[in-house]
Order: C-alpha cells, then sequence, then structure tokens
C-alpha cells in the first residue's frame, strides 16, 4: 500500500474511526486510517487480517466501540442486506455527529439515504479493493447530504494524503464502473478463447500501457467485488451490456484461477 | 536471400516495421505503390534512427547497418524470394486480397504472408490465396518501432507451423509476441472498448466531467492517461472507426456499441489532436 508518508495530523488525534464492511475492504481503509492518530475501531463477524498496530481495535459488536466517532466506514459491496443490517445499527450506536461514509459503489446515496433516519450525514465513497493504492477518492451524495459532511469527509482524506473528486450519484460511480467493465470484457474474451489470461494481460499492459492487466486486476480487486458490480449496473440501466460473462460468475463463485478450466 | 523480408506499404506502420526488421539484421525490401510514400516511408526511418542515435538507444553503427538493410522498389516482383511479407498497405479488404492473390502468384511456396490488419479477418484474407495455412496476422502498435506489442493472429486456416515462425520471428525483431484468435479487434482493440465507451456514457448521463472523468481515470485508477485525452490523441474518427468495425462485425453486440458523443464530435470535425480541437483545445 503506496503509504509514503506517515506524518501524523492533529485533526484526528484522539478521535476515532469504524470500520466494517466487505473484509478486503475493511483492511484497505483500515491500514490507511490507522496512519492517523486517530483509534481504529475494527467490526467484523470474524477478525480480518490486520496490521499489528496499537491503533487497531477488533470488536465482534459494536457494544464497546465509542458513539462519538470522526466517521464511520460501512465498506459493504456484495450483500445488500448486510449492508442494510449494518447501517441500522451502526444509526442506532453512533452519535449523530458521526459521518456515514458509506460504499455507494453498488447502491446509490440516494437509495441509500431513503432508508436511513439520518440520511444528511451519509456521504457515499467509491470503495473498490485496490483503488486506495492511488492518490484520489470518488465521493458522491444524495440530495439530503449536509455541504458540511461532503466538506469534512474532503478533510479527512486530505490528512490521509488524499485528493477527492465528487460525482455524480450513479451505480458504479467512475472507476469502479470503468475497470470492473474492463474485467468483464476480458472474462467473456477469455471464455470465448480469444486467448490466454497471460496474453490478454500482456497485450493490455503493453499495448494500451494498462497499470494492470485485467485478468489480473480482477483478480487483485476479488471477482466476487467485479461481478456485484457488474449485477448492480445490469440492474440499475436494465442494459444487457453490463450482463456478466458466465465465466466472472464462475470465477466469483470462488473457482481459483490458477485451475485455468479454460486452457 | 534466406533473410530476406518484403514490407508491402510504407506509410506510417510499413515503414516503421521496416526499420524493426532492418535492426534485427533482416534484409528488408520496403515496396508501395506510390513512388512518394517510399521517399517519406524512408525518410522517417532515418529520422527515427536518427534520433534512436541521438538518445543512445542505438550506436551510429547499428543505424548504419540497418540503413543499409532496407532497399525500397515500386516493383513487387522484387518481393518473389523474400521467406516472409508483412503487408501494411491501407485497410481495405478489396485491396488487400487483391494484393494477396498477387503475392500468392510471387512468392515461393513456403514463403509467409502476414497482415499488419486491425481489423480485418485474417480468415478472409488467407481465403483470397491458395495458402491460407500460411496466412497471418502480426498486428503492430504505432509507433511500431517503439511499441514492444505484436499481436499474433491464427486464422482459421493458420497452420501451427507458420505460428511458431511468426512467434520467433516476432521475438527477433525484439518484440512481446501475444497469440490470438481471429476475431473482431483481436485483443487489444477489443477488451479496450469499455475504456471508451464507458467513460463516454459517464459523460453522456452527466456523472462527471471530461476533466473529471479524466482526472479520476489517471488518479484513482492509475492509467497513464485518461480516455477523453486518449481518444483526442488517437483521433476520435479513428476510435469510432475502430467501435464501429467491432459493433458490426460482432452483430451489434450491446457492449460494443458506440456512443452518439463520437459521432457528433466527427460531424463537427473535433477530431482530437490532429485538427487542434477534440474532448480538449490544443
Ligand atoms: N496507424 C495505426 O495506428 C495502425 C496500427 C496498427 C495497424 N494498422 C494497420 O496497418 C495498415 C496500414 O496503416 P497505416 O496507418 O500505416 O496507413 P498509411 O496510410 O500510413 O499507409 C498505407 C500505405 O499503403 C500504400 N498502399 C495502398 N495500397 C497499396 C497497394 N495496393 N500496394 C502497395 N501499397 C499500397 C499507400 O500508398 C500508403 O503508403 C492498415 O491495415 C492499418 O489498419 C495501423
Amino acid at each position: 500500500m503506496g503509504m509514503s508518508s506517515k506524518k501524523r495530523s492533529t485533526r484526528t488525534s484522539g478521535k476515532a474511526f469504524l470500520v466494517c464492511g466487505d473484509e478486503h475492504l475493511i483492511q484497505e481503509y483500515t491500514e490507511l486510517l490507522a496512519y492517523s492518530d486517530a483509534d481504529v475501531f475494527v467490526w467484523h463477524e470474524r477478525k480480518p487480517d490486520l496490521p499489528n498496530l496499537k491503533n487497531i481495535l477488533y470488536n465482534r459488536a459494536l457494544t464497546r466501540v465509542p458513539k462519538k466517532l470522526i466517521a464511520v466506514f460501512e465498506l459493504t459491496n456484495i450483500s445488500f442486506e448486510k449492508k442494510l443490517e449494518r447501517l441500522s445499527k451502526i444509526e442506532n450506536h453512533c452519535a449523530k455527529e458521526s459521518l456515514i461514509i458509506s460504499s455507494t459503489v453498488c447502491h446509490t446515496a440516494t437509495g441509500l439515504a431513503a432508508r436511513l433516519i439520518t440520511p444528511q450525514r451519509l456521504v457515499g465513497i467509491a470503495a473498490l479493493p485496490t483503488l486506495l493504492q492511488n492518490e484520489l477518492v470518488e465521493l458522491t451524495r444524495s440530495p439530503l447530504t449536509h455541504n458540511d459532511a461532503i466538506k469534512t469527509t474532503g478533510e479527512i482524506f486530505f490528512d490521509l494524503k488524499k485528493e477527492v473528486s465528487l460525482v455524480d450519484d450513479r451505480v458504479g460511480m467512475v472507476i469502479p464502473r470503468i475497470v470492473c467493465c474492463l474485467v468483464n470484457e476480458a472474462t467473456f474474451a477469455l471464455q470465448e478463447e480469444v486467448a490466454s489470461m497471460e496474453d490478454i494481460d500482456t497485450a493490455m499492459k503493453y499495448g494500451v500501457n494498462y497499470p494492470n492487466g485485467p485478468v489480473e486486476w480482477g483478480e487483485k480487486i476479488g471477482f466476487d467485488q467485479v461481478l456485484a458490480v457488474m449485477d448492480a449496473l445490469q440492474h440499475d440501466t436494465g442494459e444487457e451490456r453490463y450482463r456478466p460473462s458466465p465465466l466472472l460468475r464462475k470465477l466469483a463463485a470462488g473457482l481459483a484461477i490458477g485451475e485455468r478450466i479454460w486452457s | 536471400m534466406a533473410n530476406t523480408i518484403g514490407i508491402v506499404g510504407a506509410g506510417t506502420m510499413g515503414s516503421g516495421i521496416a526499420q524493426v526488421a532492418a535492426l534485427a539484421g533482416y534484409t528488408v525490401i520496403l515496396y508501395d505503390i506510390e513512388q512518394s510514400a517510399i521517399e517519406k516511408g524512408i525518410n522517417t526511418i532515418y529520422n527515427n534512427l536518427a534520433k534512436g542515435v541521438e538518445k543512445k538507444k542505438l550506436t551510429e553503427k547499428d543505424s548504419e547497418i540497418a540503413r543499409e538493410q532496407i532497399s525500397t522498389t515500386n516493383d513487387l516482383l522484387r518481393l518473389k524470394d523474400a521467406t516472409t511479407v508483412i503487408e501494411a498497405v491501407v485497410e481495405r479488404l478489396d485491396i488487400k486480397q487483391a494484393l494477396l492473390q498477387r503475392l500468392d502468384d510471387i512468392l515461393p511456396h513456403e514463403s509467409i504472408i502476414a497482415s499488419n490488419t486491425s481489423s480485418l479477418s485474417i480468415t478472409a484474407l488467407g481465403a483470397s490465396t491458395e495458402r491460407p495455412d500460411r496466412v497471418i496476422g502480426m498486428h503492430f502498435f504505432n509507433p511500431a518501432h517503439i511499441m514492444k506489442l505484436v499481436e499474433i493472429v491464427k486464422g482459421k486456416e493458420t497452420s501451427h507451423t507458420t505460428i511458431s515462425r511468426i512467434t520467433s520471428l516476432t521475438k527477433e525483431f525484439g518484440k512481446l509476441p501475444v497469440l490470438a484468435s481471429d476475431t473482431p479487434g483481436f485483443i487489444v482493440n477489443r477488451v479496450a472498448r469499455p475504456f471508451y465507451g464507458e467513460a463516454l456514457r459517464l459523460l453522456g448521463e452527466g456523472v462527471a466531467s471530461v476533466e473529471e472523468i479524466d482526472r479520476i481515470v489517471k488518479k484513482s485508477g492509475g492509467f497513464k492517461m485518461g480516455p477523453f485525452e486518449l481518444m483526442d490523441l488517437i483521433g476520435i474518427d479513428v476510435n469510432l472507426s475502430v467501435s464501429r468495425s467491432v459493433y458490426e462485425q460482432y452483430f451489434h453486440e450491446s457492449r460494443y456499441r458506440p456512443h452518439p458523443i463520437q459521432q457528433q464530435m466527427v460531424d463537427g470535425n473535433l477530431l482530437g489532436r490532429k485538427t487542434g480541437k477534440g474532448f480538449y483545445e490544443y
């Protein structure tokens, strides 16, 4: 995780974040947030692999998590049911002034806001594994989101040495939509035996300078995450353009990519 | 003459490929129907070799040897002893098929005819000859003397021997070969479609502006260039014609559908860098 600077910020010292959601995202966000002075409470059914740092505190339940937090990062993409359950528990537990920064990759902020009692503190974020390696995070809002909530979220990321960009509230946002469509297209090509997995990755890295080959990128993001994004895009738009490839479904179901049944 | 390579078409791609082959030590005969194209092609090669020396990528000696390896002609018969001919003429099926028919008559039985086509079917090109097993795609990227990748495209009838000979040749050229089946857009031009297509849709749906989408793609996705900058560089017309060709060849598969914004830009002659204005002004 290209975290070059460990410079501590004062804005967050003596304060706390809460992180919950899909495991891979919990790991990435916890690692990033732990570089601030704040405590990072991790809430998950089972303990994820986390860096061994004093300010990272794992909890199976919310009971011992402080009520007043700078922000809660709710990073669920895959299961809408779990996402709603987590959001509702967060709303019940956390004080009104704690921001709720929730992944809006598979669901719009507007859709989520309609389910919340306190939608003014909801900020949407493009949380997809691997993206935190880069220098910018995409944010979005519902019509009910307070301007202050957006501003504070921008400041939190500024302290973490990240830029933010505020985009319109749409499923897939910008970069998750583009990248997941590339991965999906690569799995269609693979399934149709256009080329081997290695050659598809090599072709995209050397032919058009992509930072990752699309198949290896899918593996790093998690094919289950990519599938969730494609399903959400197809559902949201009703267009067959976004249908996931049958191979993507298999890969998401946990078929080890090393087994390469197609080669 | 065992090491003679014929290049047909001395334009952007043909001249780049000729340079690559000459630097790899092959005797190269560069042919074009237009005398002016040959002169321009040779000039480009000499300039690029000089730049290579300037940037210390090549020695003066490499460059001199490469220059000596290349001869030019406007008589296709001069290619009669070539073991491999790489064609890079205009992207038109009828012209390429007529050319391949002639090459088929002229060339020795074992010689391979490779096509640098970006979008035509290798199988259809092979079918215009009596040697479809020795017809293959060798898709270089522009600029050919710099880009490492070559997509080797096997037509329906292309033989294993042909594939392995062209794979070795590509490596001798110092390039990186990947093997693709003869499907629309091969690998790169197909798998890259969503990069442009989704960016255009995001713009059309008002999710973010041109500048903001480019910024996000670079700074959150880690890409070297944003989709709009890249379309401006490639040429919005060229990009639209690739989209359209893949879309048509896949019988209107919705994933490849071009976007009306592309057509509007082309209609307005806003083609990108080459006309001074595209998604950005230059
Ligand atoms: N330009 C690119 O970025 C690029 C990249 C990869 C592949 N390609 C493919 O390479 C091929 C050539 O493209 P280009 O950009 O170099 O085009 P170009 O217009 O620069 O060059 C084409 C040349 O072919 C010559 N020509 C036309 N008909 C001929 C014939 N019958 N016999 C001999 N010469 C003939 C023309 O005089 C011209 O010099 C096309 O198939 C194209 O799809 C182009």
